[in-house]
């Protein structure tokens, strides 16, 4: 393998990696605060994308234009579903949860099914097949696009959780429910939020994904499983865990595909993944809780 | 009292049994039974299978029956194989120990088709196998079995036979690279071009493969760039396919793409517009091939399901009208006759006639010699344009 080929493994990694994270963190936080694992995610990502589809193709705004329109309804969605579904699984055993997010996964995606047929829907734009040469490396326009516009997302975020009384509350919330309700924290709301926030992510993966790829009910159920792997990879909960997660999942999976066949590069995010868990069961950027 | 009620009860019998017995020896149905999946992972395809059969069988009726069995109608008796290779298997045993068919039709994928293919072939009874195409169904010697759609090999001999078309043509066609997705489906094709290629003198330079819904295709783009192959063989399903084709754009490498099978010839690669204007396809028939049957069946399936028939519904159309028309010949509802029949038969004209070859004509093996189309999208639509013999229009050569 040349070395421009390498150098185009790292850089479409890297790109991968930005978009992955942006996916990850909302599954993060979610889980963060509420301690839900949420197996809808990707079907919140899934709408997301046809929303950004239909934003193009019936009012003709631009992807990255609809991220301001489809942002704030996917928050709304998010809110939503905690109060049909989180709240009430919040009461209930751990494996009763999982059920009830998995039952969710799949009612959305049959929902898709019957209102948008099984058919890929694609945004078809001038740049989605323009390239840009970094040097020996071409990036695709909507590539770079996608990654820096997650870049500046997950910077806002992070300041908006280190920052601020908000994220102050939120993370107070996180490391223990009752003491931040003796607090006189609002627990309830903070949860509607941090819902509201984790989908809302979505909101701006979503119209940046579907320009890039393609839109079809099943899509998301391809990035839930990266999402998982990352999200346990850096530490389940923890918002640098994600990024770091995101980082070696995309140059791995890249770099892999660039040396061997594609089943084998699919496999190495798995094997990193259980290298890890047999190593550092807490992931890589949690406090170990062992003595 | 009670002798007086036997005794009516026998005659009232014996006169049932006789009208029953008349009735159904005037109209007793040619009894065909068809395997498909109605349900499991495949059923999306069974439907259109059927739509197919259940055409051929109307139109059949319609003109009358079968002449040459007093006008006996073609009565289909579906079974559903669920996708699953037992099911399939129990099914055919059914339809042929109980229904007492004449023959089968099926079963859609090869994992299927061959158990249930061996059944038939134990019952001594016809078997068309429509559309699977595992090479070694009709290289068992298997007395019973028939095939109407082509060896999966024969699409690297048709592939080689294009490119050289290609080259008669102008083409300057050097190296060949193949880009294909890392599951069974992609593997099994690729292997055959592999194998088939080298030897029709085409040089493979370059070989890349990606997981079905890779995000990101650029490295491979570069790598199949870097080969510098003037034609890219495609083997994948279209959302990668759309994946793969905007990267190699973005590297700025035009070469010329032929991708196989129904995935091609999909309407979601035309939303791709210019960027897919050229792009070869290869197929085991298309709605467009210049034949009078292929004409009228894609009207006949349009008008009666509001949609465009695909290669697999021709087949099974095809396989169907081809037991109506042994039985017609041989007058008969035997199985074994009827399977004589099938092997004697030579279909140039009429619509069992619609698939790209001169005549549906099983050879000594049991496998109709049929070919496989190249389609190209010519206009923002796929049309045929190659054998010459079935080609609705020229080849453009865009570079």
């Amino acid at each position: 393998m040349s070395f421009e080929i390498f150098l185009q493994a790292i850089v479409g990694g890297l790109a991968n990696a930005a978009l992955y994270a942006l996916i990850a963190v909302g599954l993060t936080l979610v889980f963060g605060v509420m301690r839900i694992i949420n197996f809808a995610h990707g079907e919140f990502l899934m709408i997301a994308m046809y929303a950004g589809y239909f934003a193009w193709s019936l009012l003709g705004i631009d992807p990255i234009v609809a991220i301001a329109l489809v942002t704030p309804v996917l928050m709304v969605l998010g809110a939503l579903l905690y109060s049909s579904v989180m709240r009430f699984a919040l009461r209930v055993p751990e494996i009763n949860q999982m059920a009830a997010t998995l039952g969710l996964s799949l009612l959305l995606q049959h929902l898709a099914l019957v209102a948008f047929t099984g058919d890929n829907m694609l945004v078809t734009q001038a740049r989605a097949i323009a390239g840009v040469e970094l040097g020996p490396v071409v990036v695709q326009v909507n590539q770079l696009i996608a990654c820096g516009i997650s870049i500046v997302l997950l910077g806002a975020l992070y300041v908006v959780l280190q920052r601020t009384d908000f994220g102050l509350i939120m993370r107070a919330v996180a490391q223990s429910r009752d003491g931040a309700a003796l607090s006189g924290i609002d627990v309830t709301g903070v949860y509607k939020w941090a819902v509201a926030v984790g989908i809302g992510t979505l909101g701006v993966a979503g119209p940046l994904l579907v320009s890039l790829l393609y839109v079809n009910p099943h899509v998301g159920a391809l990035f839930t499983l990266k999402a998982f792997v990352i999200v346990i990879l850096g530490g389940l909960g923890s918002f640098t865990g994600a990024l770091v997660g995101a980082l070696v999942v995309g140059l791995a999976e890249s770099i892999a595909g660039a040396w061997f066949s594609a089943s084998i590069a699919a496999a190495v995010p798995f094997v990193i993944l259980i290298l890890i868990l047999l190593t550092r069961p807490e992931g890589l950027m949690n406090r170990s809780v062992r003595a | 009292m009670a002798r007086l009620n036997k005794q009516l009860l026998l005659r009232l019998a014996g006169v049932v049994a006789a009208v029953c017995y008349m009735s159904a020896h005037a109209t007793e149905p040619l009894k065909i039974g068809v395997l498909a999946p109605i349900t499991g992972a495949t059923a999306a395809d069974g439907a259109r299978l059927l739509k197919a059969h259940q055409l051929a069988a109307r139109e059949i009726n319609a003109a009358g029956g079968i002449a040459g069995l007093d006008g006996a109608k073609v009565e289909l008796l579906i079974a559903d194989t669920q996708s699953k290779p037992e099911v399939g298997r129990h099914a055919a045993e059914r339809l042929i120990a109980r229904d007492e068919v004449s023959a089968l039709l099926g079963a859609w994928a090869s994992a299927v088709t061959m158990p249930s293919m061996q059944v038939a072939e134990r019952y001594r009874t016809p078997f068309i196998v429509t559309s699977a195409v595992t090479d070694s169904i009709t290289e068992r010697n298997l007395q019973f079995v028939f095939r109407v759609s082509p060896k999966g090999s024969w699409a690297a001999r048709d592939v080689g036979g294009f490119i050289n078309y290609l080259r008669s043509k102008g083409a300057a066609i050097d190296k060949v690279a193949l880009a294909y997705e890392d599951g069974p489906f992609g593997q099994a094709v690729s292997k055959g071009y592999k194998k088939g290629l080298p030897a029709q003198g085409i040089r493979i330079v370059g070989e890349e493969t990606f997981r079905t819904g890779s995000p990101d295709m650029s490295t491979q783009a570069a790598k199949l760039k870097a080969t510098g192959a003037d034609l890219v063989l495609i083997v994948c399903y279209v959302d990668d396919e759309v994946v793969l084709l905007r990267a190699l754009a973005a590297q700025r490498y035009k070469p010329m793409v032929l991708g196989y099978g129904g995935g091609h010839v999909h309407p979601t690669l035309l939303q791709l517009g210019p960027m897919v204007e050229g792009a070869f396809g290869i197929v085991e028939w298309m709605p467009d091939l210049k034949k009078a049957a292929t004409e009228q069946f894609a009207k006949a399936y349009k008008a009666a399901y509001g949609e465009m028939p695909l290669s697999n519904a021709a087949q099974a159309y095809a396989a169907t009208w081809a037991v109506a028309l042994a039985a017609d010949a041989a007058r008969t509802r035997d199985p074994i006759k009827l399977r004589d029949s099938l092997r004697a038969l030579r279909l140039d004209n009429g619509p069992a006639s619609l698939l790209p070859n001169d005549a549906l004509d099983f050879d000594a093996a049991g496998q109709n010699n049929v070919g496989n189309v190249i389609s190209q999208v010519i206009g923002g639509r796929f049309v045929t344009i190659w054998p010459e013999a079935v080609a609705s229009q020229p080849l453009r050569l865009t570079r």
